[in-house]
């Protein structure tokens, strides 16, 4: 074997290489900021969940979940039923895997943060399950509060604008911890009827741009129990002119003439 | 020598137009644009998260599928055709075909790669997104994965002696790069049961590229400053394709054609 052959050069090369490979390897920060899929507490159930992990879309994955839920729930709309029931749902509760659709949206994406919003708002607000609603909001502190511990196991100073993965991320994580109290709180008030200091909380998030129409409309509704029709016809005419969707501009039009007729005659609602 | 391998990425580069490979970009063009009409009637709400990371999602995918395809088709087909001696049996040596025909590959892959996120970027703006910067760094950090995965997929043409074989081992690595962080976790977990396949687990996270970390892509919300990273990454994809690029060479120097 000569020693000055061209492979033994080619294999040198490529041990140096792979060397140096290593060491840059070394140098780069983990970006699993997300808790592992394999971690979360339930096994998860859809197909496409096993393949968003395998192929790395996460938020795909979670954006699938999205529409799926929006289809389950969704139906009542379509159907025009208000007790509309879902063929499996044999012990007659409406809507009985809603918690779980929301519960695989937010392990896909710890930081959907409409999913917080509407979540618990179907689950605590319209089907008065308030635990499930609760569950979901523990679950996303959990996850959230997960997220901000694996930043400090990089060695992320959160006040470090330096750093390549932090800067607006803490803006963007401890605003969403703070939504998920507040809707926390928002819960438990309506949980015991305390409406007052519900809507008090609803109004800090109710007339935020992403905040979803169905938070807008519960203090609508909210206003509308408390006979202050002035603001509720002010948040549906906000619905009526931000919604996309045209079975809920028609119901913001019916509510809008109401309250009008309402303020103008001086009578209540019934 | 930098002449030849130029040459012979250039006639890779045209060879691939005149084989209209690119019609996978129209496919890609029709699939983010009817995606864009479903999903504004599906969930209006969230139309252009949905539209950013199935687009993403698909360039990615689509990167994957042509690289592998291109670099398997180009490789193993002149081998068994023995069209491959037409090229060599002029002064060119075997490591310049190889690395002629990889930076071939890579500029093909280069246009696309650009096409199909400018082609996801305009859809965007259409419907009232507003431009961030990101958008260049998931590009930068699709075509590393591209990078890495060109050169495995001219290694694996090398050793392998049909194309689906070529296919399935590229794919299943696809998806084992992807896989890293999770099989962290499962380590973890099989550590804490005392099971003993730990360094075997721990061999293989560390010897298989982790494309995990090029994800920029499900980072979105959270990622707003990403150069210093970008950097590592990059030279991290760079020196791994290079590793197995030289492999290749080696092999093909050794192979007996």
């Amino acid at each position: 074997m000569r020693i000055y052959a061209k492979e033994n050069y080619i294999l040198l090369a490529i041990l140096i290489t792979a060397f140096l490979t290593a060491a840059v390897y070394m140098k780069i920060p983990s970006t699993q900021v997300y808790p592992p899929i394999f971690s979360m507490k339930y096994p998860l159930s859809t197909p496409i969940s096993f393949w968003a992990s395998m192929l790395g879309m996460r938020r795909l994955a979670a954006d699938i979940i999205w529409i799926q839920t929006l289809q389950y729930y969704g139906k009542r709309e379509g159907t025009g039923s208000p007790e509309f029931k879902r063929g499996n749902d044999k012990d007659n509760t409406p809507y009985k895997d809603l918690q779980s659709y929301w519960q695989q949206l937010i392990r896909f994406d710890p930081l959907f943060v409409n999913a917080y919003l509407l979540g618990p708002t179907t689950l605590g607000w319209n089907l008065k399950r308030y635990d499930e609603a609760m569950a979901l909001l523990d679950e996303g502190v959990e996850m959230v509060e997960e997220i901000q511990k694996n930043l400090r196991t990089l060695n992320i100073n959160e006040t470090d604008e330096e750093h390549p993965l932090i800067v607006g991320k803490s803006d963007v994580i401890n605003e969403l911890k703070w939504k998920l109290y507040l809707l926390k709180s928002i819960i438990v008030y309506l949980h015991q009827d305390k409406y007052g200091e519900a809507t008090e909380l609803l109004e800090k998030i109710a007339f935020q741009d992403e905040t979803p129409e169905e938070i807008r409309i519960i203090l609508a509704q909210i206003y509308e129990a408390q006979k202050d029709y002035r603001k509720a016809l002010e948040l549906w005419t906000i619905i009526y002119r931000s919604t996309l969707k045209e079975t809920r501009r028609d119901s913001a039009a019916k509510h809008m003439n109401e309250l009008k007729n309402i303020i103008f005659s001086g009578r209540s609602l019934p | 020598m930098f002449n030849k391998i130029y040459q012979i990425a250039k006639y890779t580069y045209i060879d691939n137009l005149k084989r209209r490979n690119f019609i996978i970009l129209l496919l890609y063009i029709f699939i983010v644009l009817g995606s864009g009409f479903l999903f504004s009637m599906l969930s209006p709400a969230q139309e252009i998260r949905i539209i950013l990371d199935l687009g993403t999602a698909a360039i990615e995918m689509f990167a994957f599928l042509s690289c592998t395809f291109i670099s398997v088709r180009l490789i193993l087909q002149e081998m068994e055709e023995k069209t491959v001696y037409l090229i060599l049996s002029r002064p060119v040596t075997r490591t310049e075909y190889l690395l002629g025909r990889y930076f071939g590959i890579l500029s093909v892959m280069l246009v696309y790669i650009v096409i199909m996120n400018s082609a996801l970027v305009l859809m965007l703006l259409a419907k009232g997104w507003s431009w961030n910067a990101y958008m260049l760094a998931i590009a930068v950090t699709v075509f590393m994965k591209v990078v890495i995965i060109s050169a495995f997929s001219i290694l694996l043409s090398l050793v392998s002696t049909s194309a689906a074989s070529s296919f399935i081992s590229i794919f299943f690595l696809w998806v084992l790069g992807h896989f890293s962080e999770e099989l962290k976790y499962i380590n973890y977990l099989l550590k804490q049961s005392g099971v003993k396949i730990t360094p075997v687990i721990k061999a293989v996270y560390y010897i298989i590229p982790n494309f995990s970390m090029f994800n920029f892509k499900d980072l979105f919300q959270v990622k707003h400053s990403f150069t210093g990273e970008l950097f590592w990454i990059s030279s991290y994809a760079v020196l791994y394709a290079a590793v197995v690029i030289m492999l290749s060479i080696f092999i093909f120097n050794k192979k007996e054609l």
